[in-house]
C-alpha cells in the first residue's frame, strides 16, 4: 500500500545516485548536512528570508529540513530529512532536486528546489507543478555540536505556541522490517492518534497545540495541550532504567543535560508506535536525540533525529520550532476515541477492526 | 432534504493524495459533494469534532451520515462551541465526501437551513 510509484520513483533514483560535474574542491564543502529553509511565500525575496533564518523577521512562514548531501564513489545522493530526494542535476555549483512531503491535512506535494551554492551555503526557489512556490536557503548544521562545552543552562520555560504547519517529508528509507510494517500499515484502523494515543515523542510537535516547559532543579517537566500528555525529563544525571527496551512507554523515558546553552534530550523505551499519519513505524530499540535552543529572537527550536536501525537505514529528522507566550493558557484537550468506535460500527467494519489487532499500535 | 453530490475534476487539483494517510484514506478529496439534513448526535471532543447527521433521500429512505471537522483548539480558533451546533437543528455540510461510498464528509462549510454560513 506504502510503495507507490511515486515512492518506487524516489528510492530507485536514490540508490542509483547521480554523476555529476564538480570540481573536487568543491566537492567538500558541498557535502554534509544542512538545514533547509523553505520559505512558502512566493513574493518573498533573499533579503526577507534571511532576516526569517535569523529569525529577525516577526511573521515566519518556514518549513525546515535536514538536507544532507553525500557523494562516493562518484554518486551523489540526496536526502531531506533521512528520506531520499531526487537528485535532478548537479552542475558546477547548480544544484536540481524534487522530494515529496505532506502538508497538514496529509496531502501529498512534490517541490522542486533549484538553487545555486556560494559563500557556504545555498539559495534557490522552489516550484510546485511549474508554478513558484516560494523561495529557500540550507546553511550548515552540525548534527552532533557536542563539543564538550560547558554547561550554560538558559529560561526555556513558558508557554510555547506551535509556529511549525504541519509539514514533512513523506518517505523515508527503510529496511526491509520497516517497510513490512508501512506496508501493513492501515492508517483508517490502526493509526494511534485515531484512538486517542499519543504516536510518541516527535509526532507530539504535529498540529496546531502548545506546550508548557517548567524547569526544575533535577528534572524538567513538559506539559502537552496534545492528548494532555506530561513528560519528565530528567537532568539529575541518572542513567536509564535496566531493560528500558521493554518497557513500552508512550513517551518514553527521557533524560536530559546542557551543552552550551542548548538544552540535549535522549529518550528511550518507547513502545512500536508510528511517528507520522503516513504509519512510520518505531521500534521499542528505538532512541530519539532533541537538541532544543533559542534563536536570536526568542524562539525555541528543536531538531528531533531518531536512531531505529530496525526500521531505518539512516536517522530519521525533524525540525520544529515555537514561540513564547506570556498570554495564552493551554487548553485541556484530552480526546475521547468515542467517534473513531463510531465511525467503525457505522461502516460495519468493527469486525475488521478487532481482526487487525496485531496491527494495533 | 437530499444529498447533493458535486465532482470536482481533477484538473483543479495540482496535489497528490497519498493513499497512506488518514485523510485520505478516508476521503477523497477529488469529489467534493455535501449533505443535508437534521442533526442527530454532537460529538464535541477531540480528536475531531463530529455531527452525526440524519439525511432523507429523494426516495425517501434516510441514512445517518458522519461528518467530521476540526480538533476542538481549531473550533475555538473559528469562534464555534459546543451550542452552535444541537441536536434537532437542521444544516447542510460540505466538503470532501468518504470513499468508497462511505458516509462519511469532512466539513469544509456548514450552513443553516436558509443558507447562511454557520459562524
Amino acid at each position: 500500500m506504502s510503495t507507490s510509484r511515486f515512492s518506487l520513483r524516489i528510492t530507485a533514483l536514490t540508490l542509483l545516485g547521480l554523476a555529476a560535474d564538480v570540481a573536487a574542491a568543491q566537492i567538500a564543502e558541498m557535502t554534509g548536512k544542512w538545514i533547509l529553509a523553505l520559505d512558502g511565500s512566493p513574493s518573498a525575496g533573499d533579503e526577507t528570508l534571511e532576516l526569517r533564518i535569523l529569525g529577525l523577521d516577526p511573521s515566519p512562514d518556514i518549513d525546515y529540513g535536514i538536507l544532507e548531501i553525500s557523494h562516493s564513489d562518484t554518486q551523489w545522493r540526496v536526502f531531506i530529512d533521512g528520506g531520499p530526494v531526487n537528485l535532478l542535476s548537479l552542475n558546477g555549483d547548480r544544484i536540481v532536486f524534487d522530494f515529496d512531503w505532506t502538508d497538514s491535512g496529509d496531502v501529498l506535494h512534490i517541490a522542486k528546489l533549484e538553487g545555486i551554492f556560494a559563500d557556504g551555503a545555498f539559495t534557490g526557489s522552489t516550484t510546485e507543478n511549474g508554478q513558484k512556490r516560494g523561495i529557500w536557503h540550507a546553511s550548515p548544521w552540525a548534527e552532533h555540536a557536542d563539543t564538550g562545552a560547558a554547561p550554560t543552562p538558559v529560561d526555556i520555560s513558558g508557554l510555547w505556541l506551535s509556529l511549525s504547519r504541519g509539514t514533512h517529508k513523506d518517505t523515508f528509507d527503510l529496511t526491509p522490517n520497516g517497510d513490512a510494517a508501512n506496508v501493513a500499515y492501515d492508517p483508517t484502523f490502526d493509526d494511534p492518534h485515531l484512538r486517542c494515543v499519543t504516536g510518541g515523542v516527535i509526532r507530539m510537535e504535529d498540529g496546531p497545540f502548545g506546550y508548557e516547559i517548567i524547569q526544575r532543579h533535577d528534572h524538567v517537566l513538559i506539559l502537552y495541550e496534545y492528548f494532555h500528555e506530561v513528560r519528565r525529563v530528567w537532568t539529575d544525571g541518572r542513567d536509564f532504567p535496566e531493560d528500558i527496551e521493554d518497557a513500552y512507554l508512550s513517551m518514553g523515558y527521557s533524560t536530559g543535560h546542557w551543552e552550551g546553552a542548548t538544552f540535549v534530550i535522549e529518550t528511550r523505551g518507547m513502545k512500536p508506535t508510528v511517528w507520522d499519519a503516513a504509519g512510520m513505524p518505531t521500534s521499542p530499540s528505538a532512541v530519539v536525540i532533541e537538541r532544543k535552543y533559542l534563536d536570536g529572537a526568542g524562539r525555541l527550536h528543536t531538531d528531533y533525529t531518531l536512531h531505529d536501525s530496525v526500521n531505518f537505514n539512516r536517522p530519521v529528522y525533524r525540525h520544529a520550532y515555537r514561540e513564547r507566550s506570556a498570554s495564552a493558557e493551554l487548553n485541556e484537550s484530552a480526546c475521547d476515541p468515542h467517534s473513531f468506535y463510531r465511525s467503525l460500527d457505522l461502516e460495519d467494519q468493527l469486525d475488521d477492526y478487532w481482526r487487525r489487532s496485531s496491527s494495533r499500535f | 432534504m437530499r444529498l447533493v453530490l458535486a465532482t470536482v475534476g481533477v484538473s483543479f487539483l495540482p496535489l497528490l493524495a497519498s493513499a497512506h494517510h488518514a485523510f485520505s484514506a478516508n476521503y477523497d478529496v477529488n469529489e467534493k459533494g455535501s449533505i443535508e439534513g437534521v442533526v442527530e448526535e454532537v460529538f464535541w471532543a477531540n480528536p475531531h469534532v463530529h455531527f452525526y447527521v440524519r439525511v432523507t433521500n429523494q426516495d425517501g429512505s434516510n441514512e445517518l451520515w458522519d461528518a467530521e471537522d476540526s480538533n476542538l483548539t481549531g473550533m475555538s480558533r473559528r469562534g464555534w462551541n459546543r451550542n452552535t451546533i444541537s441536536v434537532g437543528d437542521k444544516i447542510r455540510i460540505s466538503g470532501s465526501m468518504g470513499r468508497d461510498g462511505r458516509r462519511r464528509i469532512w466539513a469544509a462549510e456548514v450552513f443553516w437551513a436558509d443558507g447562511s454560513p454557520v459562524r
